[in-house]
């Protein structure tokens, strides 16, 4: 039998990438457990970007030794730095957030998932503080 | 109290595209979001359409989107939301027959999909199957699930792969993995062993956010996971 029944036709149903998006979009930053995972999408995305980018500019290097220094010297500049430690914070996110994950796989504190999430939010700033003062003084560093 | 409830209109017949409809509803401590849908169909606009029954957290027939969360209309209190405005939309995922009901044969599908019923060809007791009460503990929570769809509708997950278990299915699935009455755990942990089953899980906890009865699914999903694992370690091992 043909089933007749209207429905919503597909570019106002509630599901979807852009449904998804949107929706992700409006709400990520309602529960713990779905900020980290928009997060971690987020910050995976940062670090694909960052190694692309990296590739690049060090491929340079192989093929042409001066334009390679010339690289180098613009991403001295303070902006480069700033994205760098953006870079840092992603990285300390994405992994530390990786591990909480890692936690529940093994059937480990699920039920203080929430608390978790505070822990690698806490670590993540501490790391990234460490790695602020690091490359604004790097006469302390190690 | 004066309270604006902004509604999701759809009638397939009549609209080219959905709409949010505005109704002003006096509400006092202890009216429900269900109560105040009724007022507004009794006393507003009769073609407002919503699915309820029981009103009493039971039946699970009126889970709505309440401003953004997934929530049975009959068990969320007004007074506790947040702000004069409150949103009520239909469950996300699920194709929209008309206003807040929705089609839920891709939900059951799922559910029919992973045989949701004891498989236990053993002759039958005389009286019945006793079990452990502490076998019984182990499932406990997840037995008392109302398949209202609230879990399985808030994953995202399930919003741009349909072919997705979701959390209550696969949530069911555990509960009959953990019944030693059950004989069927070899095919179950089989059903779900692939990309619609326990490994397309995000474990972003929404489904346990969003259960009326404080079900720990992503709990029963990591659970079922082991268990998979442990079955396919073991048959490389053999």
């Amino acid at each position: 039998m043909p089933d007749n029944r209207p429905v919503v036709p597909p570019r106002h149903a509630q599901f979807g990438f852009v449904y998804y998006v949107r929706q992700m979009l409006r709400t990520f930053w309602r529960e713990p457990g779905t900020f980290a995972h928009a997060g971690h999408r987020f910050t995976g995305l940062v670090l694909v970007g960052y190694l692309m980018a990296h590739l690049w500019v060090t491929s340079n290097a192989a093929f042409n030794g001066d334009r390679f220094d010339e690289m180098m010297h613009d991403l001295h500049a303070p902006v480069f730095i700033f994205m760098e430690l953006l870079v840092w914070g992603a990285v300390c996110f994405h992994g530390l957030n990786g591990l909480r994950v890692i936690i529940f796989d093994y059937n480990l504190w699920l039920d203080r998932q929430v608390q978790l999430f505070w822990v690698v939010m806490g670590l993540t700033l501490l790391l990234m503080a460490i790695g602020f003062y690091i490359t604004l003084w790097p006469e302390v560093a190690p | 109290m004066q309270v604006q409830f902004s509604v999701f209109r759809y009638d397939p017949e009549r609209d080219a595209t959905p709409s949010y409809q505005e109704y002003d509803v006096t509400v006092e401590k202890g009216t429900t979001v269900l109560r105040a849908l009724r007022t507004i169909k009794d006393e507003q606009d009769g073609t407002l359409s919503f699915r309820w029954s029981c009103a009493s957290n039971i039946c699970g027939s009126c889970a709505v989107t309440i401003n953004g969360r997934n929530m049975l209309a009959c068990k969320t209190q007004v007074t506790e939301l947040k702000g004069r405005r409150i949103v009520i939309e239909p469950l996300a995922g699920m194709p929209v027959i008309r206003d807040l009901v929705v089609d839920w044969d891709p939900f059951f599908a799922g559910l029919d999909a992973i045989k949701p019923y004891q498989i236990n060809d053993d002759a039958p007791p005389e009286k019945e199957r006793l079990q452990d009460t502490e076998v019984r503990q182990a499932y406990d929570d997840v037995a008392q699930c109302i398949l209202c769809g609230s879990c399985t509708s808030s994953c995202p997950v399930g919003w741009t792969n349909r072919h997705y278990l979701g959390p209550a299915a696969l949530a069911k699935v555990w509960r009959f993995v953990a019944d030693d009455r059950d004989h069927a755990t070899t095919e179950r942990l089989g059903m779900v062993n692939n990309e619609a089953g326990v490994w397309r899980c995000r474990t972003m906890f929404r489904c346990v956010d969003a259960c009326p009865k404080g079900i720990d699914t992503t709990g029963a999903i990591e659970k079922l996971r082991q268990r998979v694992m442990h079955r396919e370690l073991k048959r490389e091992v053999d």
